[in-house]
């Protein structure tokens, strides 16, 4: 399921790249990610946090291409809340700019995430972040889910 | 390639021999020279690497400092004659081929026991069909057969074998397999080519103000980079090193007299590795939960958006609008191709234009993505679905890792109260010998930490490197008359990470084998198959031995059974190496008593098959039980029997 | 004479993905640096411009 057409890269901030660099380190609890899963975990940093970005100085960071169907569903569903409608994503190019402004407003608060903290405490802290919305929020959606189907 | 025959002439003990050998035929590819000591063994070897690399490789007591002609024959000579000693060689290639290899020097007689001497002149002839052509620059033409960094692993010394593994730590073993497979020639292409780089780079002299800062940065950031690479060398010697000592300690008090001394050290070796696996679990399922984290992090955060869209596409799909009646982009296609599916002509405004326009106007916009929103909802389904297995996936690892954590701290305890048994002992040596242990291992410690740190250090200089290397270049592609300079650059780059990348991967694959036939050859050797489970060779290169117990072995193994392991290397690095060389064994059940000899000569035979074994042998090792068993291997035998007399030593080799 | 450096290497550098002109020339240095590794200090620098010039302006005339 690619897209035919829009943009063919997603893009950053130049400024952010060296953050993007660093969550890369050998030292980084992500090391071992690609530039995709960071961006996309930014991007949700980003709309958690309800902060957007515009780009100013723009550079290419991954192509669209790179992307799964799991990665460009959860790229859709975040444009979609945005806009309030399906529509948005007859406009791929406003699909990514939203999804762009989402991981430049939440970049430098995932670094922090990363490396705040000793070493070892960002899986713990991640852990119990997902956790308390899992159990506040999720998990009841998911019970009713079951009820009606 | 093996060895057809070697002729002597006044080399040391050697007046005028030819000793011939048998080739690498399936059954009988060994040949054994059998000689007490002193009477040559050793000097043969040496006869060969002198003719070889114009060097004398192994060192023998008896013979050092004498000069290498045969003295009985220079005693015959009269003032002012010449004496010659030559070494010939006749190998057979692979392909059947003869190579004739010479070296020979002269020696002048000037008074009693006075010589003077040219350099010595080395030769090759190939034959070629009839006849013998001399081989043009045949030092380098024998630097690919046979380089002299690599010839103590085809020509060795069983002596010194024990020694060599006792003391080889991860990094001489991971050297010795660079060397025979060649590696050390791409990690030279490597070299090379990132200071050809820095020649291109240095020559941007007057770019521009900031290339030239750049340029500055840049070579204080390379120094710096070969400057912690060397650190780090060092320190992981020392951390070796250090890893010797406390085993060294630990070996003594397991062999200490109080036997509940041994048997608390034996359970202290064997958890710290224990502890070292739980560590390695513990880090490998930490890893995997950081992961699933990671993974599940967009899901959880961005529910709301997930289950909304969802919600969108459904109510969408009962609306009848997904999938649509038609898509809009299709009706604006009939539109402009002006004709129907059917064949109705489009082109004029009336009904039919019409009414395909309404059909256009009525229909939704997102009829165009109708396919891309049904897949898109049967992804976020999947997805939302996932989401039920977050907690049981997160609950179930962190139960495990909670285990491994316990079942650490056990061990941890129970370390700890062996230290405190051990440290009470009322025995001074034995409380002198675990403070040392324990001091040791702080050193290694230490410098397992020190190492992390200088790694982590030379991973971001290299980062640095390559963020100033970027921005030079942009400098450079301002200026036109740098285009080739960059050209030439980026070539190196490519090439630079093609070799990096072709280097790492035949490591790995070499590691692989080295492993798998090391164990292969060290259990076909060795006599006692059921006590041992399995030999491994870790990426750091150490080489482990497993007890069927479990237990590492290696630090227990008898003499024998380290001989046995040594062999089973050798053999393996053969198997690996870019180079076909006979091998030769000095001596190699000297140091063993009569049952691991015995046990050692009844698997010999399984030994490197098919390539041509020398075994240079006392008459110690070589008893009546040992010829017996190696009886149908042997293809040649020669016994070098040794002679003193008042002007001079002289060994003659006899055929058995 | 006939290929001396390690197969393996060799047929690693065949297999690979990497483009035919960088595997030439990494087969090409190999047997520089086989010729050059029992020399002691191998004037290396004269050998590889010239190569490497042979490849990039080889290439700047297509």
């Amino acid at each position: 399921m690619t897209s035919e057409k829009g943009p063919d890269r997603f893009y950053i901030n130049r400024e952010d790249r060296k953050d993007y660099e660093r969550l890369l380190d050998r030292d980084s609890p992500f090391r071992d990610k690609e530039n995709k899963d960071l961006f996309i975990m930014a991007m949700a940093v980003g709309y958690t946090e309800g902060n957007k970005t515009r780009l100013k100085k723009r550079e290419g960071f991954f192509r669209e291409s790179y992307l799964d169907d799991r990665d460009r569903a959860i790229i859709y569903a975040l444009a979609v809340a945005e806009k309030g409608n399906l529509n948005v994503l007859l406009d791929k190019s406003e699909v990514f700019s939203i999804a762009e402004e989402y991981a430049a407003g939440g970049i430098k608060l995932l670094k922090d995430k990363a490396f705040s903290g000793e070493y070892g405490s960002c899986a713990r802290k991640l852990e119990t972040e997902l956790v308390e919305i899992f159990d506040k929020k999720i998990a009841n959606r998911l019970r009713q889910a079951d009820k009606t189907a | 390639m093996w060895i057809d025959y070697i002729k002597l002439k006044n080399f040391r003990q050697y007046k005028d021999e030819k000793i011939t050998f048998a080739p690498p035929e399936k059954d009988k590819n060994f040949t054994v020279l059998q000689g007490a000591n002193g009477s040559g063994k050793t000097n043969l070897v040496n006869a060969i690497t002198w003719c070889l690399y114009g060097e004398e490789l192994r060192s023998d007591k008896k013979y050092e400092g004498l000069p290498i002609y045969n003295t009985a024959a220079f005693e015959e000579l009269e003032l002012g004659e010449k004496c010659e000693v030559e070494v010939e060689i006749q190998m057979i290639e692979a392909s059947g081929h003869k190579m004739l290899l010479t070296r020979s020097q002269e020696f002048r007689k000037l008074e009693q026991l006075s010589a003077s001497s040219d350099k010595s002149t080395f030769t090759m002839m190939r034959l070629l069909g009839r006849e013998w052509t001399n081989v043009i620059d045949p030092s380098y033409v024998l630097s690919r057969l046979i380089p002299k960094s690599i010839e103590r692993y085809f020509f060795f010394d069983g002596e010194r074998l024990d020694d060599y593994f006792k003391k080889a730590t991860g990094e001489d073993i991971k050297e010795a397999v660079f060397d025979v497979s060649q590696l050390n020639l791409l990690e030279k292409m490597i070299e090379h080519l990132t200071k050809m780089k820095s020649k291109y780079f240095s020559e941007c002299k007057g770019l521009s103000p900031l290339a030239e800062e750049l340029r500055q940065k840049l070579q204080i950031r390379q120094r710096s980079l070969k400057e912690g690479m060397e650190q780090l060398g060092t320190s992981k010697k020392e951390r070796d090193e250090a890893e010797e000592k406390e085993e060294e300690y630990s070996r003594k008090l397991k062999a200490a007299s109080i036997s509940d001394i041994r048997k608390l050290e034996e359970d202290r070796s064997q958890l710290e590795k224990d502890m070292r696996t739980l560590e390695d679990q513990i880090e490998s399922y930490e890893s995997e939960k950081l992961d699933l984290l990671v993974a599940f992090h967009p899901l959880v955060v961005l529910h709301e958006p997930l289950f909304s869209i969802k919600e969108l596409i459904s109510k969408r799909t009962e609306a009848g609008d997904i999938p649509p009646d038609y898509k809009r982009n299709f009706l604006e296609k009939l539109l402009e191709k002006r004709r129907c599916i059917c064949g109705t002509d489009l082109s004029k405004e009336d009904e039919h234009r019409k009414q395909i326009r309404k059909a256009m106007e009525d229909c939704d916009a997102i009829s165009d993505i109708s396919a891309e929103l049904i897949t898109t909802n049967a992804k976020v389904s999947s997805m939302l679905d996932d989401l039920r297995h977050f907690q049981p996936k997160r609950i179930k690892l962190g139960k495990m890792i909670n285990d491994l954590r316990k079942r650490r701290e056990t061990k941890n305890r129970q370390m700890r109260e062996i230290a405190e048994k051990i440290g009470q002992c009322d025995v001074d040596q034995i409380r002198f010998w675990d403070s040392k242990r324990l001091e040791w291992k702080g050193v290694r410690d230490e410098k397992i930490s020190e190492i992390a740190r200088m790694e982590l250090k030379i991973s971001e200089t290299k980062n640095e490197i390559s963020a100033t290397e970027e921005a030079l270049k942009k400098e450079m592609r301002k200026q036109k008359e740098y285009e080739e300079r960059l050209e030439k650059l980026n070539f190196c780059d490519k090439s630079l990470n093609a070799a990096r990348r072709v280097k790492d991967e035949i490591m790995a694959n070499v590691r692989e084998e080295v492993e798998d036939r090391t164990r292969k050859e060290f259990f076909d050797l060795i006599w006692k198959k059921e006590t041992y489970r399995d030999v491994t060779i870790d990426d750091n290169y150490n080489v482990s031995v497993m007890h069927q117990s479990g237990r590492h072995a290696r630090g227990t193994l008898s003499a024998g059974e380290r001989q046995v392991l040594a062999l089973a290397f050798m053999a393996a690095l053969n198997s690996v190496s870019g180079f076909d060389v006979p091998i030769i064994i000095d001596t190699p059940l000297a140091r063993l008593s009569s049952e691991p000899k015995k046990n050692i000569a009844m698997n010999l035979p399984n030994y490197l098959k098919g390539k041509q074994v020398t075994l240079l042998v006392t008459e110690e090792e070589y008893t009546r039980e040992v010829r017996e068993r190696l009886a149908n291997r042997v293809g040649r035998e020669h016994l070098i029997s040794f002679k003193e007399t008042g002007i001079g030593n002289l060994a003659k080799v006899v055929p058995l | 004479m006939s290929e001396t450096v390690n197969k393996r290497i060799i047929d690693k550098i065949k297999n690979s993905d990497l483009d035919d002109s960088i595997k030439e020339f990494l087969r090409t240095m190999l047997l520089v640096e086989l010729r050059n590794i029992e020399i002691g200090e191998p004037r290396y620098t004269d050998e590889y411009e010239a190569i490497i010039n042979k490849y990039v302006t080889g290439r700047r005339g297509k």
